[in-house]
């Protein structure tokens, strides 16, 4: 079991329908307010300049809140309270489908118990961060759940160092990293050398070790990053933190950022982030 | 469905996960995999010319992603069945929009075998003449 999306829990439990999902999530569409509607009702914006962020939006694919700023009629703090207030306000999965009389409301408290005991094991402890990351929202969540993930994905048990500056590139024959971009841009790499990278993708991907060429060495190790970082992003935005998840890449500028030495059951590997 | 078997279209930038999946379904004798795909364009054209019983697509890929794919094919042939089965499948922002655009289901990785074998068995009793509604 993973970290999965409440309404998809719902529907494996059987508790709902995907067509009961999709009416819930129309009402939440109907009911949530959109940054630039919070903007108007709470008076940072007039209409008029409303319209003209939305206008501008047709053109280019930035979020309201960006363009408005750098439009220059909202500044960084409002945006950033808009957001909370809309996070903090928004119609949930769980809520709509009580208010669509798909759930009761009793049954959606013992279900959202449930669904937190199920993910439990994939919020864990907290890991400290050196000072160049503390202020990135989601390094917390990788660094939390790259040991658990291992582990339960590739049966390797780790234990994650120290992050330190990174002096110079480090020198392993498979370096995959993937990248975030959104209100905390990171950059996260994985490098290893082929005993590791071999053991994680094979067992990754429940295929035999031998048939993999290395081009699927690099393609496992990818797959690993995909998932690590899309579990931490979703934690990450369960707590109002939007951010876009970028295809894995081998081409790594090593330039500044932070290397996490790894002490591995199987070879040798180390963890780089890098805000960006 | 007592003879013809669910054919399935993978879509996926991994040749790992394709393989995986490859696997899954080469041990499950009431469904065959009908192509794969490793981008959303590949993916809109293979439906079109396949016509698969369900497509299997990941989020995140190069050029034309997931999301962009389901609402072409959706709109092509909306009949197509489609799960997403994608690293940012737990977020609640792409899991929403994938239901919204179509999807039937939105799973996470990594890839529950219980939980894609439950997923063909209920495409296989779907399919059957007096299968199910959903």
């Amino acid at each position: 079991m993973g970290v999965k999306f409440f309404g998809q829990y719902l529907i494996e439990s059987g508790e709902v329908n995907v067509e009961q999902v999709r009416a819930a999530l129309e009402l939440m569409g109907t009911e949530n307010r959109s940054i630039g509607e919070l903007a108007v009702e709470g008076r940072l914006l007039t209409k008029a300049d409303a319209d003209k962020v939305n206008a501008e939006q047709r053109h280019r694919d930035m979020p309201f809140g960006e363009l408005a700023a750098e439009m220059g009629f909202l500044s960084e703090e409002q945006i950033d309270n808009l957001v909370q207030l809309q996070w903090r306000t928004r119609l949930r999965i769980g809520q709509a489908l009580v208010r669509s009389g798909h759930l009761e409301k009793a049954r959606l408290e013992e279900l959202l118990i449930s669904y937190e005991e199920e993910q439990a094991p994939h919020r864990i402890e907290n890991h400290a961060l050196p000072e160049g990351l503390a202020s990135n929202a989601l390094a917390p969540y990788v660094l939390d759940l790259f040991t658990n993930l291992l582990m339960r994905v590739a049966r390797i048990a780790t234990r994650v160092g120290i992050g330190e500056s990174i002096v110079e590139p480090p020198n392993f024959p498979i370096q995959v990293a993937v990248s975030v971009s959104g209100e905390s841009g990171l950059l996260i790499c994985l490098v290893g050398d082929e005993d590791f990278s071999r053991t994680l993708a094979a067992k990754a991907s429940r295929l035999d070790p031998e048939c993999l060429d290395t081009e699927m060495l690099f393609d496992g190790v990818g797959e690993f990053l995909n998932v690590l970082v899309g579990n931490a992003m979703a934690i990450a935005e369960s707590n109002g933190i939007s951010m876009e998840l970028g295809p894995p890449q081998t081409e790594i500028d090593f330039e500044s950022g932070f290397l996490f030495e790894l002490v591995v059951n199987v070879g040798n590997a180390a963890l780089f982030l890098k805000p960006l | 469905m007592s003879d013809k078997k669910l054919t399935v279209l993978i879509v996926d930038d991994s040749r790992t996960v394709l393989a995986q999946i490859e696997s899954v379904v080469a041990a499950n004798e009431t469904v065959e995999v009908v192509g794969t795909a490793c981008n959303g364009a590949e993916a809109v054209q293979q439906v079109s010319q396949l016509h698969p019983d369900l497509v299997l697509m990941d989020i995140v890929m190069p050029d034309v992603d997931g999301l962009s794919a389901l609402r072409l094919i959706q709109s092509n042939h909306p009949e197509t069945r489609i799960a997403m089965l994608s690293s940012v499948g737990a977020m609640a922002s792409k899991a929403e929009e994938a239901f919204r655009l179509g999807a039937i289901q939105v799973l996470s990785k990594p890839i529950d075998e219980d939980i894609l074998g439950a997923l063909f068995a209920q495409e296989c009793e779907r399919a059957r003449p007096e299968g199910g509604s959903q």
